[in-house]
């Protein structure tokens, strides 16, 4: 049941119904945004404005597109107004920048506080492997960017066998076949926040390809194979036991199990128990001090 | 490791460079070696795939075809007579082809390109005009440049990466982009926070070229040490911007071996 309400919230944030003026995608070496953000296109019903930093060509489905590069903040504007000007609130128009990672952190809200405006809905990408400046006194862009996002999507490859090695070699730029890098199926983690302030999380796998969602299930890591697969057809004895065989042997008290009992009240310390042909001596040095 | 040696192919329709719809959406591609695995025979190698349609050295089921495909070598670090003699070694000789323009900035680069009494912003931009206006020079339908060691300007100029990365993408609006980047250095570092650094200016290059990338190439040495008869690696990955042709990145690792004559052998590994 909330499996299904993750969905539909994830289709409504798609297809811009949900109230979310700006929302953020957060993408690495390993997976990129381009993916979910063919998803956004393929959900919009209304004009698309693309807004490049890194794209050199407009894209086949942008309905406009600036090479913001060398653009200021009020030309930027400026052309996202006079090409939305014919959207609604109803029937929102799409405004997507394909990378953040250019603007620098003094400049990043200036920014969005333009291009933001009641009919659109603007999507930013964000590459969190691209280094940034340290500043002390005012915070990063991406930091900034999450902050006033009102729904971040951060994908990641959809199953990656060890983790730390993918990481160890992103970090030295290499890229190895077979890890699912840039696929069309990955993972997405969401966070949602509501008007009140309170922000849910959900996770997802998402096919762009045939446009389906799934939520995730965490992937079992536990490989312990059961006693009965182990010992199929290892010799020709019956070393496998039946349901009543087990039963039976479940049963049996193990030794340990006593201690918890009688003995066990002791806690932790060395009980004597004094028999009948032991010879008590008060004046030994030895003696148990319990 | 597979014995038999093996075709070199990028994409799933069996070819390298040549995917159907490049001059209508042009991509970049990275090809990325360390100090010890010059990728020197496979820059040679992809030039003439795209000039003749063969690729001799790693590929003997590539026929010769007509592509309609000029070829230009913009290169930081060799001059023509290196990348000719390279060529010749593949029994193709790209220096007698009209469609191939070598453009070196190597032995020019202080003394003409980037004179210390001018500004490098204005000279940058110079720069890719000359390459820009070569490119426009063809008059074939498909335009491949490779761009070769762009990361020195950073080295050796206060250029940032945001500024050799707008001549990139000028080029990648023309021709297909194919950049030749050293991964082996001391200079990139992703952890890297001072902004006054040099290494923060090529990690950024590095990673923000990554993400405009369609396919990744690289070249390395086998992490297990030195082996006679193996020089590297060499795996073929998909990039971050997804292909439009319908053919898409093969994702492969081979294992190669470069001999002394400069003729390359691969095996899968």
């Amino acid at each position: 049941m909330l499996s299904q309400a993750s969905l539909v919230l994830l289709q409504r944030h798609l297809a811009l119904k949900e109230n979310s003026p700006f929302s953020l995608i957060l993408d690495s070496l390993g997976q990129s945004a381009h993916p979910l953000l063919a998803e956004f296109v393929h959900h919009s019903s209304g004009l698309v404005v693309f807004l490049s930093y890194e794209t050199p060509n407009q894209p086949a489905f942008a309905n406009a597109f600036l090479d913001c590069s060398s653009a200021s903040v009020k030309e930027i504007a400026g052309f996202v107004s006079s090409n939305t000007a014919s959207s609604s609130p109803a029937k929102k128009a799409l405004v997507v920048i394909d990378s953040l990672n250019y603007v620098p952190s003094t400049e990043i809200t200036q920014l969005m506080a333009a291009i933001v405006l009641p009919k659109t809905s603007t999507v930013g990408c964000f590459h969190t492997n691209v280094p940034e400046p340290f500043s002390s006194g005012y915070p990063s862009a991406a930091v900034l960017l999450q902050y006033i996002a009102q729904a971040i999507f951060e994908v990641s490859p959809e199953r990656v066998a060890d983790e730390e090695e993918y990481l160890q070699l992103l970090s030295q730029l290499l890229f190895a076949p077979g890890q699912g890098l840039n696929l069309k199926v990955f993972k997405l983690h969401l966070v949602n926040r509501r008007k009140s302030g309170k922000s849910l999380t959900y996770d997802y796998v998402i096919d762009s390809a045939s446009h389906e969602y799934q939520p995730y299930t965490q992937q079992q890591t536990d490989d312990t194979v059961s006693e009965e697969d182990m010992l199929k057809e290892l010799t020709t004895f019956n070393l496998s036991t039946n349901a009543k065989q087990r039963f039976a042997r479940e049963k049996v008290d193990l030794p340990f199990m006593e201690a918890q009992t009688e003995m066990g009240k002791m806690g932790g310390a060395i009980v004597y128990e004094f028999e009948k042909d032991d010879d008590y001596d008060e004046e030994d040095p030895y003696e148990d001090p319990f | 490791m597979s014995s038999q040696q093996q075709d070199l192919v990028f994409f799933t329709d069996g070819s390298l460079l040549t995917p159907k719809d490049a001059s209508l959406n042009p991509k970049l591609h990275i090809i990325s070696h360390h100090d010890g695995t010059s990728p020197m025979w496979l820059t040679t190698t992809l030039a003439e795939n795209c000039l003749v349609g063969t690729a001799n050295l790693v590929n003997r089921e590539l026929k010769q075809s007509e592509n309609d495909c000029s070829v230009v070598n913009a290169s930081f670090l060799h001059t023509e007579d290196v990348f000719e003699k390279a060529s010749r070694r593949q029994a193709v000789d790209l220096g007698s082809l009209s469609l191939f323009k070598f453009l070196d900035y190597s032995s020019s680069l202080f003394t003409s390109n980037f004179p210390a009494t001018k500004d490098p912003k204005r000279q940058l931009s110079l720069l890719f005009d000359d390459i820009t206006k070569t490119i426009e020079s063809a008059k074939t339908s498909n335009k491949v440049v490779f761009l070769d060691s762009p990361e020195l300007l950073l080295a050796a100029t206060n250029l940032s990466s945001a500024d050799i990365l707008a001549g990139v993408r000028k080029l990648q609006k023309l021709a297909t982009v194919i950049t030749i980047i050293n991964v082996h250095t001391s200079m990139f570092n992703m952890d890297i926070q001072n902004a006054q650094d040099p290494a923060f200016q090529i990690t950024d290059f590095y990673v923000k070229l990554c993400h405009m990338s369609s396919l990744n190439i690289s070249l390395q040495p086998l992490a297990t040490g030195k082996a006679k008869d193996i020089t590297g690696s060499l795996t073929v990955t998909r990039g971050a911007i997804p292909m439009t042709s319908g053919s898409e990145v093969l994702e492969r690792e081979y294992v190669f071996q470069v001999t002394k004559d400069a003729t390359a052998k691969l095996y899968f590994r």
